[in-house]
């Protein structure tokens, strides 16, 4: 799974559950100061994100230290490579 | 002149404040013997009246306030979102003439005389009540034909700027399916400013929007959609009154 398609990935869960528009969606945004997600906001993406990628975040003490959409998208990145049975829940 | 400005309308309010309140005192006594939802109404209608009194009478000596009310009279319950620029809000509120609790956080229940009042009012204290209880408290003003009033900035922009909002309070609208009004404030951000200094009078313009209904609320995936939804509308119609309000003072 390369990092465009998790770009991708991403990216629609932000339009689809936050009706965000595609593109104000660029990595060096920040998740809570640029985007205005709260603290409910991001129980609902991570959430999101689980459901998407099919693995569980919430004991993942990285998910703590995403700050932007490109730590977002590091941080799959690299999960991907770690669950390469990531790919075909995408699919 | 900031000083005196300032004097000259505490002096008046808590004037006229202790006039009142003395006035109601023993109906308000004769509440207290009612049971707690029903006693909470009636003290919140008190306080309607005395928020309508206070800026219909008592701060007209000081400023206008125009109120557009663009509902097309309809009060369903529901929640009413305010933008937040200065602490009058809290009494403008009431010109649009519903009886509602509003949202606190924590510090407006400990100041005093008021901050009773608003406890006894059932005022929702959204920074010390978990999730579970404002819903249920939520629940109990609605069920009695009010309204919730809310600022979802959670604090004093003191700004023409709105500061982003929490999505706290669009989830229970979500929740207990309700629809959403929008009230916008201009003009009062420096009325009084973060200080509590009055450091001008000028005319304040209140529009009075929605609701967004219910039905169309439910079709927003996430509390964030809506909170974006309805800051993007208020954001639109405060730039418009704000460019109002300067049209007029360069006239």
């Amino acid at each position: 799974m390369d990092r465009n398609e998790i770009v991708k990935t991403v990216n629609s869960i932000f339009v689809e559950r936050f009706e965000m528009d595609e593109s104000e969606l660029t990595p060096e945004k920040k998740i809570i100061e640029d985007l205005q997600l709260d603290s409910l906001d991001l129980v609902d993406m991570i959430v999101g994100l689980q459901q998407k990628f099919g693995i569980m975040l919430r004991d993942n003490p990285e998910i703590r230290n995403v700050r932007t959409l490109g730590d977002v998208y590091d941080l799959f990145e690299k999960l991907a490579k770690e669950h390469p049975e990531i790919a075909d829940k995408i699919k | 002149m900031v000083l005196l400005r300032s004097i000259a309308i505490y002096s008046v309010t808590v004037l006229w404040m202790l006039v009142f309140w003395l006035a109601v005192l023993l109906p308000v006594l004769a509440v207290m013997l009612l049971p707690a939802p029903r006693r909470r109404h009636v003290i919140r209608f008190f306080l309607l009246v005395f928020g309508q009194l206070t800026i219909r009478c008592v701060w007209r000596i000081f400023f206008r306030i125009r109120f557009e009310d663009r509902t097309g009279g309809v009060r369903e319950p529901g929640i009413v979102v305010v933008n937040h620029r200065s602490a009058s809000d809290a009494f403008l509120v009431a010109r649009p003439g519903f009886c509602g609790a509003q949202t606190v956080n924590g510090w407006p229940l400990r100041l005093p005389f008021l901050g009773p009042v608003a406890r006894a009012a059932g005022y929702l204290n959204v920074t010390e009540w978990d999730y579970g209880t404002t819903l249920a408290r939520a629940r109990e003003v609605l069920s009695l034909g009010e309204m919730i009033v809310s600022y979802p900035e959670g604090t004093r922009s003191e700004s023409p700027r709105m500061n982003p909002f929490h999505s706290g309070i669009f989830r229970i609208a979500m929740e207990l399916k309700v629809p959403v009004y929008m009230l916008c404030i201009a003009g009062n951000q420096y009325m009084p400013d973060r200080k509590f200094r009055f450091r001008e009078f000028q005319d304040i313009s209140m529009r009075f929007l929605g609701p967004l209904p219910a039905e169309e609320i439910q079709k927003c995936p996430t509390a964030y959609a809506l909170k974006m939804k309805v800051f993007r509308r208020m954001t639109d119609e405060l730039a418009s009154m704000d460019a109002e309000l300067d049209h007029e003072k360069t006239l």
